[in-house]
């Protein structure tokens, strides 16, 4: 018979189940619990993201969601109240991770866009930040302040049945800008369905948890295309950008 | 020389192609052959071409990596596939 020692954290045994996983050990658990995560929109994506981050005992998550809750949000965005209609999103999402996440869960969420400024004086303070956010200044934003600050960055997204990861090594592998230099200027009420958003959204929240814990197999600098539709997945190598601001900006912080 | 292009979902409904694949006679040479698709998909190509070259937020794909505008100087082999993808905004 298999015998598996238990394994304990300061908070009980509560994520004792995850650290049976062989790139999750005590101290991989810790450094999880000592991490700052920054993310920006905690909706159909987001939400999950951050919900799965909660519960896996991240040790604080710093949320920005701007808005007031609508009728229509509630088909996706599982942090919210639907009680709450017309109030703002961000505050609700902080109080629903707050009930979800460990006792030493700390949640400080804000009701508006997040800022040059904001995203700057938060970066210092995180391990890592997320962009969820549908718009692609919003995610630019958040990418350059990432590498700015030499942190890694974890853009998730998705459209209909389309999703992608990108997750960036701060000066070492190519970002979201060098990507996608300047936004698409296509605009469109996206069509989504929670099951697909959340998905991309749960897939992002693995890869940041492996990231917060120094487990290995990251796909840095890979576009990771899913296509729920047709059940394809295309990974894309993301070259540096030679004259790419951000990747400059994280190779001075290097040297 | 036949080059096969593949189109994310997305892209392919702004191009107005019911199929997300074609295959064209195209010069080996990526930028050609990428004038020649869009060419071929005509009017519905002006708002992802503006000025007759692809907007630089197309991702152009090629054996898994991508090239950016700057790094389209390369010519295709036989057999290799040109993937067009729309970067994804929503969630």
């Amino acid at each position: 018979m298999l015998h598996v020692a238990p394994v304990t954290t300061a908070a009980g045994n509560r994520h004792r189940r995850q650290m049976l996983l062989p790139w999750l050990d005590a101290e991989g658990q810790r450094r999880i619990r000592e991490a700052t995560v920054l993310i920006t929109r905690v909706g159909g994506l987001g939400g999950p993201l951050a919900q799965s981050l909660a519960v896996a005992g991240v040790g604080r998550i710093v949320l920005f969601h701007e808005g007031a809750l609508l009728d229509e949000d509630l088909h996706r965005m599982v942090l919210m109240h639907p009680e709450r209609v017309g109030e703002p999103r961000g505050s609700q999402a902080a109080e629903t991770l707050r009930r979800l996440g460990a006792p030493h869960l700390e949640v400080c969420g804000f009701d508006h866009r997040i800022t040059e400024a904001e995203a700057a004086r938060w970066m210092r303070e995180s391990d890592l930040a997320i962009g969820a956010a549908p718009t692609y200044e919003e995610r630019l934003l958040l990418n350059d302040a990432a590498l700015a600050a030499g942190k890694p960055f974890v853009d998730a997204a998705m459209y209909d049945d389309e999703t992608h990861v990108l997750c960036v090594d701060p000066g070492k592998s190519g970002c979201l800008r060098c990507l996608v230099p300047e936004p698409p200027p296509w605009r469109a009420d996206f069509p989504v369905l929670a099951a697909v958003s959340a998905m991309v959204g749960n897939l992002a929240a693995s890869l940041a948890l492996r990231i917060l814990a120094g487990a290995g197999a990251i796909p840095w600098g890979e576009l990771v295309h899913f296509d729920a539709a047709r059940i394809e997945l295309t990974r894309v190598r993301v070259p540096r950008s030679a004259g790419c601001p951000a990747c400059a900006a994280a190779e001075r912080n290097l040297r | 020389m036949t080059v096969r292009f593949e189109l994310t979902t997305r892209l392919a409904e702004l191009a107005g192609l019911a199929e997300p694949s074609l295959e064209l006679d195209a010069p080996s040479s990526l930028p050609e052959a990428l004038r020649a698709l869009i060419a071929r998909i005509g009017d519905a190509a002006a708002p992802l071409a503006p000025g007759g070259s692809l907007h630089p937020s197309i991702l152009v794909v090629v054996d898994g990596l991508a090239h950016p505008p700057a790094h389209r100087d390369v010519t295709l082999r036989p057999g290799q596939t040109v993937r067009l993808m729309l970067p994804v905004a929503g969630g």
